[in-house]
């Protein structure tokens, strides 16, 4: 580290924020491998539960993934913030005056990374799985990449809200599955729209609207409920 | 100097203070005493703008009226909870480097690895520096909230900025050694012109004269408490409830 720098802040502290949460997942690596088995198992449950005729597979294969995917993310919110709550680091970031909105930024950007990302990576696997074509596969992991974003920024609202709630899981999931069902519709129509022959172009610029929203909104009500819990 | 009056605080359907009030000079430290559920943890996290309180209060900093403690760059306010806020995970060093640079006023010289290395070895913590926090006892985690007071001391202020420490029972868990290294620190800071105000139960040996500021079970029938000089350290057994002896 140098000798002297000036102050901590604005990209400096955003990039530190997100080396340090993924660190410590690194130290405790069950919580990224968790995320990924249960996306699998949940997308390879359909096929063993319904009959695994191929035309049918391949028409729900988009929807299969996207609920697999808001599911699994879904799993992975409470350890957004429960932790850091616990033990007080949250509220020593909260007092970091101009550092807070970088450091919030950076912990969603961390989270996204080890959940959506991974998700949005494997999901092609998902789909030979459903015996989707190349192109479906294409524009299905296009939709993920811009989607779980979203559902991840809209999940670290409701995790900062059920934070006085100790995290609770059922909550956060009441609170986070009708929030994101606009993402899931639009996301599971980029494939049925592909699929149909009407192209993907709309659905994907909607959820693309829907990210550029969450980013710009979703960190100050996260900011604003944490401060709440925080009281 | 920081003067505060017009504190109302309450939790729940309990009073904790009503219109308190103190004055501090850069240099002196305030010890806040008072049973246990009196409100000291709750009055320290409301002052450090973690809590709301009942009114607005009236915070003046030198000769400017302030909102909230955490706002003016030139006052570095470091606060300690009950929970102290480090990570299991991370190594002793990890934590304090992540600490110590929350720590730094924005725009002012950052905390260098010399410093990091010097507060680990005054606060005796060599040791398990590179372990994980989670494995350390609660006397040594106490140490390293010590070192990150330590690191605050030594970081190159600005000219116009004041340290001031809200501290809550900074001295649990730690051994007679521990203790004295606390009066220590608050005697630096007290030496370079910083100000503190600590929740203890007792005296903290080796610390300067301490201005008194009691909680007790009847905060409506307290006056505004202006903090008056004591001779001795630490905590004065005889005040009465909200006032200031």
């Amino acid at each position: 580290m140098p000798a002297t720098v000036q102050g901590w802040h604005g990209a400096a502290v955003l990039i530190e924020a997100i080396r340090r949460d993924l660190r410590l997942l690194l130290r405790q690596r069950s919580e990224l491998w968790l995320v990924l088995l249960f996306f699998v198992l949940v997308a390879s449950l359909f096929p063993l539960a319904l009959q695994p005729e191929p035309r049918l597979l391949a028409a729900i294969g988009g929807g299969v993934c996207w609920v697999a995917a808001l599911l699994a993310v879904l799993l992975s919110m409470p350890r957004l913030f429960a932790s850091d709550a616990l033990d007080g680091t949250l509220e020593q970031m909260l007092l970091a005056r101009s550092a807070w909105m970088p450091m919030l930024y950076g912990k969603l950007i961390a989270h996204w990374l080890a959940s959506g990302l991974p998700l949005t990576l494997i999901a092609p696997l998902i789909g030979l799985q459903y015996n989707l074509d190349t192109e479906a596969i294409a524009i299905l992991v296009l939709a993920l990449l811009i989607g779980t974003p979203t559902l991840s920024l809209m999940g670290a609202i409701c995790a900062a809200l059920s934070l006085p709630a100790r995290g609770d899981g059922a909550l956060l999931a009441l609170l986070m599955l009708p929030l994101t069902i606009p993402v899931l519709v639009f996301g599971t129509g980029a494939v049925e729209a592909h699929a149909a022959g009407l192209g993907a172009q709309a659905h994907l610029s909607l959820l693309g609207a829907a990210l550029l929203l969450a980013l710009v909104l979703a960190p100050w009500a996260c900011s604003a409920a944490i401060r709440i819990a925080l009281e | 100097m920081l003067r505060a009056s017009a504190l109302s605080l309450s939790r729940g359907r309990r009073r904790l203070v009503h219109r308190a009030g103190f004055e501090l000079h850069p240099g002196r430290w305030i010890a806040l005493t008072g049973p246990n559920g009196s409100g000291k943890s709750s009055l320290l996290r409301a002052l450090a703008g973690l809590l709301s309180w009942d009114e607005v209060p009236h915070l003046v900093l030198g000769d400017q009226r302030l909102e909230r403690l955490s706002l003016p760059p030139q006052l570095r306010l470091i606060f300690q909870g009950h929970a102290a806020g480090w990570k299991d995970a991370l190594s002793v060093r990890e934590n304090l480097w992540w600490q110590s640079r929350m720590d730094t006023e924005q725009g002012g010289p950052a905390v260098t690895r010399e410093a990091i290395n010097l507060a680990i070895a005054t606060t005796g913590i060599s040791a398990q520096a590179e372990s994980p926090f989670g494995l350390l006892s609660a006397g040594q985690r106490r140490r390293v909230s010590l070192a990150r007071l330590r690191i605050s001391l030594d970081a190159v202020p600005s000219c116009a900025s004041i340290l001031l420490w809200l501290l809550d029972e900074p001295t649990t868990a730690l051994d007679e050694q521990g203790q004295r290294l606390m009066g220590g620190l608050l005697s630096d800071l007290c030496q370079r012109g910083g100000m503190a105000i600590v929740a203890t139960h007792g005296a903290i040996p080796g610390a300067p004269p301490a201005l008194s500021f009691g909680l007790g079970p009847d905060p409506v029938a307290a006056p505004q408490a202006h903090a008056q000089p004591r001779p001795s350290a630490g905590r004065d057994a005889n005040a009465s409830p909200g006032r200031v002896s």
